[in-house]
């Protein structure tokens, strides 16, 4: 059964057997919480929007048009789900990290932290600054290195839009990760 | 205007290679999601004849007396109702047997004891299985984990979530009637208000 094609694999779950969805999540899972992790910057909220996505997934299962896509189509689905569970959290708790100290240390980095390689929990937190649109387009863009109309499809935005929103980001961690030269 | 760039593009990968780092799924993940999944499938299947959901309707919050809190050694887990009534007017009424009325949600203790256990969260379909949601506290006097939710009368699934020092794990309830998923994973099940 692992064998079978995402549109095999769909036809199965569409027709009652909904145990093969399992397959699905288990073919796509890793690809998709390294996203999640990063825009949402916690292993566990990655885990529940993830959770919450494929189950999703699941219910609109009929709306996947193209079966042989799937995993295009499930990660529009987890694009979203990341950004409405972002929302509903960032109401919830305001985001607190501007009482990190260790984001104050961020915003001026000592001349050790210069020049060494940073740490991905601190390139994490500065990432965690970001607007969320900005968040969301650097991470399509260079972490999942996604092409521009590829993020475009995705995301909705246009890709002139797009191309700002990394721009913008890249000099916000910029900002929050290097110490600006005085020349 | 090319070192300039070239200096943004080393930036952007100084930054961007350790996010690229890959984040792998516990070993509860695909059975929490399959657990999900045939909730939203019963879910679906019962929609035909919709009805009101059980939060909404005014209710009684009925502790029928359980038998005692049996409580086994090494890993044990247990589900216990609780014995007392509350009035609609949520004030505590008065303690006693009286058979659950429809309407009624119960209050279900779950236990589970593992003296190893770092955290123990419990999923199920009252939850849709996402681990964010129900936590067990830990007793230290008892040396257990437990936590008390309302249930609406039915048949739920349920399992344990247990992180430990080899990471997370997923434990079904060895004293409960159980279901098994395309993966072999196994789920608890636990019929209240005699619903099943």
């Amino acid at each position: 059964m692992a064998d079978l094609a995402d549109a095999e694999l769909i036809a199965a779950v569409l027709g009652g057997n909904n145990d093969l969805y399992g397959h699905l999540v288990r073919r796509y899972q890793d690809a998709y919480r390294r996203f999640a992790t990063r825009i949402l910057g916690s292993a566990d909220d990655a885990d529940d929007a993830l959770q919450l996505a494929f189950v999703r997934g699941f219910r609109a299962l009929r709306q996947c048009r193209e079966p042989a896509r799937f995993a295009g189509w499930m990660f529009q689905i987890v694009v979203n789900e990341c950004r409405t569970f972002s929302a509903r959290r960032a109401r919830r708790e305001r985001r607190l990290v501007r009482e990190d100290p260790k984001l104050e240390a961020l915003a001026s980095p000592s001349p050790e932290t210069q020049s060494s390689e940073w740490e991905l929990e601190d390139i994490q937190r500065a990432l965690d600054r970001l607007e969320a649109e900005q968040r969301e387009a650097f991470v399509l863009k260079h972490v999942e290195e996604l092409s521009y109309e590829e993020m475009a499809q995705l995301t909705g935005a246009g890709v002139s839009a797009l191309k700002m929103r990394v721009k913008r980001a890249c000099e916000r961690l910029r900002e929050l990760l290097e110490k600006v030269p005085h020349e | 205007m090319s070192d300039a760039n070239d200096r943004d593009d080393l930036f952007i990968e100084r930054v961007a290679k350790p996010l690229r780092a890959t984040e792998r799924a516990d070993e509860t993940f695909v059975a929490r999601v399959l657990s999900a999944v045939h909730a939203a499938a019963r879910e679906s299947e019962s929609s035909a004849a919709p009805r009101q959901s059980w939060w909404r309707r005014r209710r009684t919050l009925s502790f029928s007396p359980a038998a005692a809190l049996a409580m086994a050694a090494a890993l044990v887990i247990t589900v216990v109702g609780l014995s007392m009534i509350v009035a609609r007017d949520d004030r505590l009424a008065s303690v006693a047997a009286t058979p659950a009325k429809p309407d009624t949600v119960h209050l279900v203790r779950f236990v589970f004891a593992d003296s190893s256990a770092r955290a123990v969260i419990l999923v199920g379909t009252f939850n849709s299985w996402t681990k964010g949601a129900t936590s067990l506290s830990h007793d230290a006097a008892h040396g257990v984990w437990a936590i008390s939710i309302a249930l609406p009368p039915g048949r739920h699934e349920y399992a344990f979530v247990v992180r430990d020092s080899s990471g997370e794990r997923w434990v079904a309830d060895p004293f409960a009637a159980r279901v098994r998923d395309e993966f072999g994973t196994e789920s608890s099940i636990v019929s209240v208000g005699g619903r099943t």
